[in-house]
């Protein structure tokens, strides 16, 4: 150690008598590598930059193709509750036009609270974004979804204000999102999700079809939806214990050398930052 | 019938022997696995345990598959010549280590497939044989319930079913997508884009390299060549509406083509897409026109047909494979590309299946690639919703099994496999120069599948082709072209 420390100094010493002329090609060497790195840093701006606007333009795209996707659901819908005063006690014959078909259907029906053609929300995305949440944790994509509901429920959020498009992604969380990383948020930093679960929690209705849709057993009883409950909890602890550091190396990975400054950027919870 | 009669036992032999095993190779990983009914899905389910690295990689059933086939799947005379017994006694052995008893199960159903395709077309054909493999794989398995693996070797089980009964097609005609309620259709194509991101990342990569086509045009009319319900075309409107530099949003016009005769997708259902396609542009202020070309009734296309504006960029886009898409004989497809050839189109968008090495090109060959390829698309699926398992097993019986049993059925018809040759190698092969992928095209499908979860990847080859894959596997590919003689763009 001490002999580094030694060698070091003696560096140092040579260094500052070296002759002025090469004290000054340094420094202009210094100077271009200036350069390089300001060009570098701009291109890896200018990348970002472009990286965000395309993560703004995806998030409308998902929202249109939602939207016109809930046209088409609806238009089933309308002709379901035709075949439905028609048939008036049931449908026979073909079999996969059975009860079960209709039960289906209406759960991807859009709840009568659910305004059509407003402020696209993922069709369907709304209500089988609780059942990810609460089923599956790691689902990291659809939370913007969950951050949606979050922010249109729970608190007044400028992002909701406008009647165009409410989903727009707040981007410092999104980038970080994006790279797998809501993992990367701990529970002090993430106290409005974990409200999210909780104001969840308790199933209403339209999440009752749902989960009979997702689950063979039909929730007929309090008992079930009680289990329920239990099992959407689990998860959610499970979610904020999430240990941060253990996936932020697969996101680096992961996602392109872009993406890896973005979340950088944000110099936050980022082992880089 | 001495042979098959011993298989049959060494079958029960071998199965009543596993549970022994399954045990052992359990309670090596973890702890959380011996709950093992709750939690079959295990590789996915705990976001805290990085189960990748406790299973060294071996964690999915497609990449068992992977080794098998590098093993002895491309090696089909090792099952005639060897007896099965030594091909699952080895196999036992590299997989106690690092599997638990679901991949076991799921490489012995491997085996079973293997064996029952080899029985059906190898060397040493014999009917009788590929019967009681069927009969002893339909013991075993069923498409509602069980692993992936087991859902899927059921749909194999019965598409080689129908192979073995009616000589293929027919079979395949009774799970047709037609039988399904519409409504079930609908809910499973939902499903489909919320579990996974194989249609959008089709459709957005497109859609971009369309929009970056036609960046400063004042009239854009898309000739599309299967619309189904046109969901494609929605973000496209929603990108060209809201384009801020370049002129105001251009003149959108689409022409779909509709099957003549009586294919499924009629005319009736072209027009209902029209009519929601014009409702949803004047609902967002898109100037849009909708038209329909009939294909001929052998389903190839006539250029004459299709009535062109000048001035008007025109784009062609072929939509093929995509999970919940139909099939369409190869010979309307190409009637279909080299007619949009002599129209000198601005840009044309493909969207294609990938298939992996088929090795000897024989039907087990293309059999084994065929459930690699399915195996991938399962575990993704499941990946995407591991708890839904009612909600997956209706994406599998309304779109994953009729797929697999028709394209079973052509692998068998035209042993030999003459349709080995990807249309993006066809595009370039008649003379259609690639079209660069653009950083934020290649930046989108990423962002897409950061979306989704772990294990989907994109990767670009060669400039203009945009592939999505689930693990090792690819499974879609997007790519990108324009005609020769089109010097602007």
């Amino acid at each position: 150690m001490l002999f580094v420390l030694m060698a070091a100094s003696a560096l140092d010493l040579q260094r500052n008598t070296a002759s002025s002329s090469a004290m000054i090609s340094r420094s202009m060497n210094d100077n271009s590598h200036m350069v390089d790195a300001i060009r570098m840093h701009m291109e890896v701006h200018r990348r970002l930059q472009e990286q965000i606007e395309v993560q703004r333009h995806l998030q409308l795209r998902i929202e249109a193709q939602g939207k016109y996707m809930q046209s088409i659901l609806e238009k089933a819908c309308q002709t379901l509750a035709g075949e439905n005063v028609n048939a008036s006690g049931g449908f026979k014959g073909m079999p996969n036009q059975g009860v079960p078909d209709v039960g289906t259907m209406k759960e991807f029906c859009p709840p009568l609270n659910f305004p059509p053609f407003q402020d696209l929300n993922i069709y369907g995305g709304e209500q089988l974004d609780l059942q990810h949440n609460m089923d599956r944790p790691s689902l990291d994509g659809f939370l913007p979804n969950n951050d949606n509901i979050c922010l249109g429920k729970k608190r007044p959020s400028p992002y909701c204000g406008s009647g165009k498009s409410p989903l727009i992604w707040p981007d410092d969380l999104r980038l970080q999102d994006l790279g797998t990383a809501p993992t990367c948020l701990g529970p002090q930093d993430d106290p409005f999700k974990a409200g999210d679960q909780i104001q969840i929690a308790p199933p209403s209705t339209d999440l009752d079809s749902i989960s009979d849709m997702y689950e063979t057993k039909p929730v007929l009883s309090g008992d079930t939806i009680s289990t329920d409950q239990k099992k959407f909890e689990a998860p959610a602890t499970a979610k904020l214990e999430r240990p941060s550091p253990r996936r932020t190396p697969i996101s680096t990975e992961r996602m392109n050398p872009m993406m890896n400054n973005g979340a950088m950027s944000q110099g936050r919870n980022s082992p880089y930052g | 019938m001495a042979m098959a009669m011993d298989f049959d036992d060494f079958l029960h032999l071998e199965f009543s022997g596993y549970s022994s095993t399954t045990t052992t190779a359990t309670t090596t990983t973890t702890p959380t696995t011996s709950d093992d009914g709750l939690a079959c899905n295990w590789n996915d389910w705990s976001p805290v345990v990085d189960w990748e690295a406790l299973s060294g990689g071996q964690d999915d059933f497609h990449e068992l598959i992977d080794s098998m086939m590098d093993d002895s799947g491309l090696n089909p005379a090792r099952v005639d010549n060897e007896t099965s017994n030594s091909v699952s006694t080895d196999t036992t052995m590299a997989v106690d280590e690092e599997t638990n008893g679901d991949d076991f199960k799921g490489l012995r159903l491997v085996h079973l497939l293997m064996a029952a395709a080899e029985a059906l077309t190898g060397v040493n054909k014999s009917r009788e044989l590929a019967r009681v493999i069927l009969v002893r794989l339909k013991e075993l398995v069923s498409p509602n319930d069980g692993t992936n693996m087991e859902r899927l070797a059921a749909y194999f089980t019965e598409a080689l079913q129908g192979l073995l009964e009616g000589a293929g097609g027919a079979h395949s005609k009774h799970h047709h997508r037609d039988e399904h309620h519409q409504n079930d259709v609908l809910a499973a194509f939902q499903l489909l884009q919320d579990m996974s991101p194989y249609v959008k990342f089709g459709h957005f990569t497109a859609n971009q390299a369309i929009l970056e086509a036609v960046a400063n045009d004042r009239r854009v009319h898309i000739v599309d060549y299967d619309i189904m319900e046109g969901i494609q075309w929605a973000s496209l409107m929603q990108a060209l509406v809201s384009r801020k530099d370049g002129p105001p949003a251009p003149h959108l016009r689409i022409t779909a083509l509709s099957r003549g005769g009586s294919g499924r997708r009629s005319i009736g259902t072209v027009q209902e897409t029209g009519r929601r396609l014009v409702a949803f542009a004047a609902s967002i202020g898109q100037p849009f026109s909708f038209h329909q070309c009939r294909l001929d009734s052998d389903e190839t296309f006539r250029p004459s047909a299709l009535k062109l504006v000048r001035g008007e960029a025109l784009i062609v886009n072929c939509m093929l494979h995509l999970p919940h898409f139909s099939y369409r004989a190869p010979n309307s497809i190409s009637s279909f590309l080299s007619g949009a050839k002599t129209l000198n189109p601005r840009l044309v968008t493909l969207v294609e299946e990938e298939t992996g090495p088929i090795g000897d090109g024989g039907f087990v060959g293309h059999f084994m690639d065929s459930l690699h390829h399915y195996s991938a698309v399962y575990d993704s699926l499941e990946a995407g919703f591991p708890m839904q398992s009612r909600a997956r097993a209706l994406v599998e019986r309304v779109f994953l099994g009729p797929r697999i049993s028709g394209s079973l059925a052509r692998i068998y018809r035209n042993r030999g496999g003459e349709e080995c040759c990807s249309w993006g190698e066809w595009l370039g092969g008649v003379g259609f120069k690639a079209v660069n992928i653009s950083f934020a095209n290649h930046c989108q499908a990423k962002l897409l599948l950061g979306l989704f979860n772990d294990g989907y990847r994109v990767e670009e080859l060669a400039n203009n082709r945009l592939v999505l894959g689930w693990k090792s596997r690819r499974l879609l590919s997007a790519c990108v072209w324009t005609s020769p003689s089109d010097s602007d763009s």
